[in-house]
């Protein structure tokens, strides 16, 4: 298990394998402590007056990606039995690892019914249970959920558990109503941004404020997926023949972002008037309405195709256009979102993209003209 | 003898003509020392494969190159058997998921597990790790994208995954950010132009300019095709003055000739004679979405401008039904007997309600 | 609907008559000294396996076919089925087409030729495969016409012998190192094992086996697990060395259809389908593709039993069981009619049916001992029968499915004749508002939910019916539109999409919505246009497309061997259509999926009804596979089959059944 031996102490630690140099950066600056967690301010309080009184409910950790629920947790484990018994005191269990129902039955009930030893002389609360932390527990089947919902009673004495999931709902009722519940929001852009500037000053990254700001806003709240792109973009750069600074339009490209100019003149095409309060040249001008739009459109989506784009990205970003236009009525807005959900549907249902956008356009185009 | 998008597939980043600024990006990359994992994306015949090769060469030298097959067994947690031909040199191996099917997350996990385990031996090595390729990524399932996303990070050390997948619409995303993301877009008119003319070079021939501009507009961004075309065309008649449909595969005359018959006529009978050609392309492995796209886009070049829009919209609305049902002839047909009545209600002025005025 | 007493009273006979032939069979495997101790052991003995490998036994391994001979002789006349007592002896007695024995014949005897100018030939007479459905006399004919050449026959059956089972690697092993030995054994030692008991342990000498090899046949019908891809390679393998080895006998494959089912539709649009698709006993998995491809192997299909022949067959086995000294008397025609009807072209069942039908004593046979019974009209007579039929045979199938399709297709609606009186069902209260006016309908005669009940197949195999069917009812596209779109409604709720792995949770609404759609679709009263119902013809281009699966397979690995890149599946088969012929080494078979020449004919369609294919006559029946009586369809006029000596069931019957 990678995320056991943690870099803060166990840097001396002869096992850790990682080289430092490609270590993710999402490990390498994940929080020591539940004080260093981002913008959790009202969770972090609640978690803080546990280390105190070293008593801690089941707990239920949900909320988007990326918000630190997995970091919250780790740091305050090893908050409360330091790194000398952190192996000992805690499992955790993703996704990836097997989780149905016969490991719940055996590999978590068996750690679960161990009666921890007791410790003195630890600077560290070292409380007298376990803590079983179920990272991404809402792909665990209901059954296996079932069969946890009895081992979570019996031994709770001795064991305390942590779920952390994305959606709270997945979670079935008897296992959630045993566990206290604690939501995370995502990040405010101030705490992203200041993670971020943090970080690239540690690891000696030219990066502007744009690109920072071009970081916060394709990874929408989601620390972890700024920190990667933060680390790929610094990857190029740094082997690059001449190194530069990361320009914004590189982060968009790491990310998968489509390019605004691609996605205004897309826009333009289908009739969304782009003139308005926004200076930009756009290659193919104000949408041509009129006998020519089928082919109009649908050249525009073959080009945008060939190009390789990502047709669900360039659909989540018009929507934002759409949605964010300036002169667009409600009623047009409205008409926008419901074909943007339904082809958003299609494509999760595994529609070919070029029909699909194909689709989108045609719509979209009637529902404007 | 093996085909000439084959023979001369370039070897080397240097020898890549399109793109410039992505090879130099790969070039430093590969040299810097802290190779990502990867995820190539772009529509089919963009050049992403090639890439991957060239990329694998400039990390590993020309010794990537030999490769051998292994045939290998798996055991799937129902304890079948599971044979699979795997393709690999000392330095990567590649998987592509389709040959495994169903099992692709225990054979990925295994594969993954393995490399991630052994030491690279060879000492002379440029690198200390080794490539996986994974081809068809779009086609992972979720179960194997899942366990792929750990262990990316769990074996950093010893392990790079590079993907290759048409798009990053069918990945998830914790994939995709521990990918660096590289999009092949298709070459332009004018850089298939210059691929098609250094072919016909290295076989030693001239190729006129109709011809090319021909093939190009054919293939629609898609090199791979193009160079296909060119050389069924050169087999076809030497002199390359026919018409490029010559050349074409047999299916696509046939997609043309089935739109004709649904613009014919429109009648129960009818449908029952498109059936029988649907099924036909269905048996002869084309792949249903190929079959109704191409249908699709040779009908609206051929109605009036107000039923075009209809007819995408019922395309892509059977498509969607394709994906989700079992039998794709039911939705084959059901989109046809929905254009044949479009067509027919046209005609014959009547109004159709309006089905997708929201 | 039948009296409670009739529909009890088949089973018990049935049963015990099941027990004393299961008596019948242990009495005459065991041999009398060795006693009854373990009875069940014995029983499971194959009759004709090799014992793995065990030297001591060779005399008892390899048997010649003699067992129906013995058991005649030995058994009493009363508790042996039918099946096995009047088996056919002489190539007359067959219920077979003629021309398929002809050509099974042909084949075996241009198998034997051993004049000189035959050797080339010979080389593809070695290998011969029986295809079609069971109960169609594919195992008799090799038996009677091998009885006819004087040739014995010699059966490999897999052994069963415990140990073996559940353990992959023993079984795998010993499967091939078994066959291997059977196939050599069959070909030199078995003669001399019989003929010259005292030289059986001697070693074979060249000379002896030039002609033992010329009176043998070699019969499988008993398949090693081929689903299992070791075993498969070394079935295969073992075909392969059969073929090269230079003296032997002609091996004889009997492959039996699995038949028809909806989930292979199912699973064949999926990604697992395509996986799945060797799991499937059949002639593509049994033999290496590429000997058929040759012509090594000869395949000769069998089709189901005319109804003539199967009749025909019957009455005389009839004849000849109730004869004077027989206390029983034989069952009525109509009784045979039902029999010969529901029996699907399969003539053991039928025959099975017929046993147990006797037992019964029909209400329509002359033996009819109830008292009320000869008073019964003979209508009602006919429903006692098939009631009776119903309850002890699994294989009428096809006549409730041609019903059932004929309630749905028809659609029939109160009103649809003016004169008629019947009392409508009451009206729900109001009428649909103005905008869905469109979708007002008279009330429905059918009803779903009891066809739910009724229905002998899945919702997936019957939306493959509707939908081969359903454009000869329709007048105007409008309905085509609406039958074809609930067709793809109903099949996204169906099994296993690729995405959705639990879709099955909305199965059980496939049906109703299917069945309520098209019968919600169709125009009432449907016009009358003589409509044939057809089988779907889609197991038929899914067999195609496998068969181009695999090939489009070998040409990725060829481009993988020579160049080592890995091309994707779709781009072979859609790119490379134009080039591959040009391309010296490219392996030959790609036609498959490359070669698709444009053509107006119609595609062929096989007609379904009461009887199944075996309706339309023994001619037409037997002539379809060589594709001179297609069934026209397509260009709008639908054949009328005028010269036809069996009975439609008029339109007024499938409404009151």
């Amino acid at each position: 298990m990678f995320l056991k031996p943690q870099p803060a102490k166990a840097a001396a630690a002869p096992k850790h394998t990682i080289d430092p140099q490609t270590q993710p950066w999402v490990e390498k600056y994940r929080p020591k402590t539940i004080d260093d967690i981002s913008a959790q301010e009202h969770t972090v309080e609640v978690l803080r007056k546990t280390l105190v009184s070293a008593n801690l409910p089941h707990m239920l950790f949900y909320g988007p990606p990326g918000t630190g629920k997995t970091s919250t947790i780790l740091a305050l484990s090893r908050q409360l039995f330091g790194p000398e018994h952190f192996r000992t005191r805690v499992l955790e269990l993703n996704a990836s690892d097997e989780r149905g129902i016969s490991i719940v039955r055996e590999k978590i009930k068996t750690f679960a019914r161990q009666t921890p030893r007791a410790t003195s002389g630890s600077e560290y609360p070292c409380p007298p249970y376990k803590i079983i932390i179920l990272d991404e527990a809402d792909s665990m089947t209901q059954d296996a959920q079932a069969a946890l919902r009895r081992i979570m009673e019996t031994y709770a004495r001795i064991t305390r558990f942590c779920l952390v999931c994305n959606y709270v709902t997945r979670i079935i009722e008897p296992l959630a109503s045993r566990c206290s519940k604690f939501r995370f929001q995502p990040l405010d852009i101030a705490s992203t941004r200041f993670r971020l500037e943090h970080i690239a000053s540690s690891e000696n990254v030219p990066i502007s404020p744009e690109a920072i700001a071009a970081l916060i806003a394709t990874s929408e709240g989601d620390l972890r997926r700024s920190i990667t792109y933060l680390q790929s973009a610094a990857r190029l750069s740094a082997s690059a023949t001449s190194p530069a600074p990361i320009t914004p339009r590189e982060i968009q490209e790491i990310a998968g972002v489509v390019p605004d100019v691609v996605v205004s003149s897309f826009a333009a095409t289908l009739g969304v008037d782009m003139d308005h309060g926004m200076d930009m040249d756009l290659d193919d001008g104000p949408a041509s309405k009129g006998s020519k739009g089928f082919d109009h459109v649908r050249g525009k989506v073959q080009e945008v195709m060939k190009d390789g784009y990502s047709a669900a990205q360039l659909l989540s970003q018009l929507h934002d256009l759409i949605m964010l236009h300036p002169t667009l009525t409600s009623r047009q807005k409205s008409r926008c979102a419901l074909i943007l959900a339904e082809v958003d549907k299609s494509l999760s249902d595994g529609g070919d993209e070029e029909l699909q956008l194909l689709e989108l356009g045609l719509r979209i185009h009637k529902a404007l003209k | 003898m093996s085909l000439w998008v084959d023979q001369y597939r370039p070897r080397t980043l240097d020898d890549l003509h399109y793109h410039p600024e992505l090879s130099a990006r790969l070039r430093s990359l590969a040299a810097s020392g802290d190779f990502p994992h990867m995820l190539f994306y772009g529509p089919s015949g963009a050049g992403k494969k090639t890439r991957i090769a060239c990329t694998l060469r400039e990390l590993f030298g020309p010794g990537v190159e030999k490769l051998k097959i292994d045939q290998r067994v798996f055991m799937t947690p129902s304890k079948r058997k599971l044979d699979v031909n795997i393709v690999q040199s000392n330095f990567h191996i590649e998987i592509t998921p389709s040959d495994v099917g169903i099992y692709d997350r225990v054979v990925i996990q295994e594969i993954l597990k393995e490399i991630a385990q052994t030491q690279q031996v060879d000492l002379s090595a440029k690198q200390r790790f080794k490539v996986v390729i994974i081809n068809e990524a779009d086609s992972l399932s979720r179960d194997a994208q899942a366990a792929l996303r750990r262990t990316m990070e769990k074996y950093m050390s010893n392990m790079r995954v590079i993907l290759c997948a048409n798009s990053t619409s069918k990945l998830i995303a914790p994939i995709k950010s521990r990918c660096l993301l590289i999009r092949v877009a298709a070459p332009s008119p004018e850089e298939m132009g210059v691929a098609l003319a250094r072919v016909a070079k290295k076989e030693k021939f001239d190729l006129p300019d109709e011809a090319a501009t021909q093939i190009v507009s054919d293939a629609a961004g898609n090199l791979r095709k193009a160079i296909l075309i060119l050389e069924a065309l050169k087999m076809q008649s030497p002199d390359l003055t026919s018409n490029i449909s010559v050349a074409k595969p047999d299916w696509e005359t046939y997609c043309i000739k089935v739109a004709d018959l649904i613009l014919q006529e429109q009648s129960a009978q009818r449908v029952m004679l498109v059936r029988g050609k649907l099924y036909e392309l269905l048996s002869h492995c084309i792949p249903p979405t190929t079959i109704l796209k191409t249908i699709a886009s040779h009908l609206v070049d051929r109605v009036d401008e107000s039923l075009k829009a209809d007819i995408m919209h019922w395309a892509a609305f059977y498509e969607v039904r394709m994906c989700t049902g079992s039998k794709k002839i039911f939705h084959l047909e059901a989109w046809v007997v929905k254009v044949m009545s479009l067509y027919k209600h046209f005609f014959y002025g009547i109004d159709m309600p309006d089905d997708f005025e929201i | 609907m039948l009296p409670k007493s009739t529909k009890i009273a088949p089973a018990r006979p049935t049963a015990r008559s099941k027990a004393k032939a299961k008596t019948s069979t242990l009495t005459f495997e065991t041999p009398p000294s060795s006693g009854s101790k373990k009875p069940v052991k014995l029983l499971s003995q194959p009759i004709f396996s090799l014992p793995s490998s065990q030297e001591t036994s060779r005399e008892g391994s390899v048997q010649i076919e003699n067992r129906k001979g013995k058991q005649r002789a030995q058994s009493p006349v009363d508790d042996q089925l039918w099946v096995d007592k009047y088996e056919p002896q002489t190539a007359e007695d067959l219920a077979v087409h003629k021309r398929k024995v002809e050509d099974v014949r042909k084949w075996l005897g241009e198998a034997f030729d051993s004049s000189p100018g035959s050797t080339k030939r010979r080389k593809y007479r070695r290998i011969l495969a029986l295809t079609g459905p069971a109960g169609t006399g594919k195992t008799v004919t090799i038996r009677v016409l091998a009885k006819e050449m004087n040739v014995q026959v010699v059966e490999w059956q897999n052994s069963v012998d415990g140990g073996a089972i559940g353990d992959q690697d023993f079984d795998r092993e010993s499967f091939s190192s078994k066959f291997q030995a059977f196939l050599s054994r069959a070909t030199t030692y078995s003669t001399l094992t019989f003929d010259s008991p005292t030289t059986s342990t001697a070693p074979p000498t060249p000379s002896l086996l030039q002609p033992l090899s010329n009176n043998h046949i070699i019969l499988i019908e008993d398949f090693p697990n081929v689903a299992h891809a070791g075993t498969r390679d070394a079935f295969h393998t073992a075909l392969r060395s059969f073929l090269a080895s230079e003296l032997s006998c002609p091996l004889v494959l009997v492959i039996s259809d699995a038949g028809l089912r909806g989930e292979v539709a199912d699973e064949a649009g999926t990604a697992q389908g395509r996986r799945l698709r060797d799991e499937v006993l059949s002639i593509r998995n049994v033999v290496p593709p590429e000997l058929v491809q040759v012509g090594l192997v000869t395949e000769i299909e069998f089709n189901p039993v005319a109804i003539t022949l199967l009749r025909r067959a019957i009455n005389s086995i009839v004849e000849a069981h109730f004869t004077a000294s027989n206390p029983h008397l034989p069952p009525s025609k109509e009784a045979i009619d039902m029999v010969v009807q529901s029996a699907n072209g399969d003539i053991r069942s039928a025959l099975m049916t017929l046993q147990f039908a006797c037992i019964v004593d029909l209400p329509g046979s002359g033996g009819a001992k109830r008292g009320k019974g000869g008073k019964l009209s003979k209508r009602a007579k006919a429903e006692a029968t098939r009631g009776i039929l119903a309850s002890i045979t699994q294989r009428e199938q096809s006549l409730v499915l041609f019903h059932l399709l004929g309630k749905l297709l028809y659609n029939k609606r109160f009103g649809d004749d003016p004169e008629e009186k019947e009392e409508w069902p009451p009206e729900l209260p109001g009428s649909l508002p103005p905008h869905l006016a469109h979708h007002e309908r008279r009330p429905s005669k059918v009803d779903p939910n009891a066809l739910y009940g009724d229905s002998p197949i899945d919702t997936s195999l019957l939306s493959l019916y509707l939908h081969q069917n359903y454009t000869q009812y329709c007048d105007e596209m409008d309905e085509c539109e609406a039958i074809s779109d609930w067709l793809s409604i109903a099949d996204t709720f169906g099994g296993t999409g690729d995405l959705w792995p639990h879709q099955s949770t909305l199965a059980p609404y496939a049906f109703q919505t299917l069945t309520r759609g098209v019968l919600h679709s169709l125009p009432t009263p449907v016009a009358r246009r003589n409509q044939k119902i057809f089988k779907p013809e889609f197991f038929d281009h899914l067999r195609k497309t496998r068969d181009a699966e695999g090939v489009v397979a070998d040409v990725v690995a060829w481009i993988e061997g020579t160049s080592g890149v890995r091309w994707g599946e779709d781009e072979v088969s859609t790119e490379l259509g134009g080039v591959l012929k040009f391309v010296d080494g490219a392996p030959r078979s790609h036609v498959a999926f490359t070669h698709l020449p444009y053509s107006l004919n119609p595609s062929r369609m096989e007609q379904l009804d009461e009887q199944d294919a075996a309706a339309l006559g023994d001619t037409a029946a037997e002539e379809r596979p060589e594709g001179t009586h297609g069934v026209g369809q397509g260009t709008g006029e639908v054949q009328i089959a005028e010269d036809r000596e069996r009975e439609w069931l008029s339109d007024d019957d499938i409404g009151e059944f």
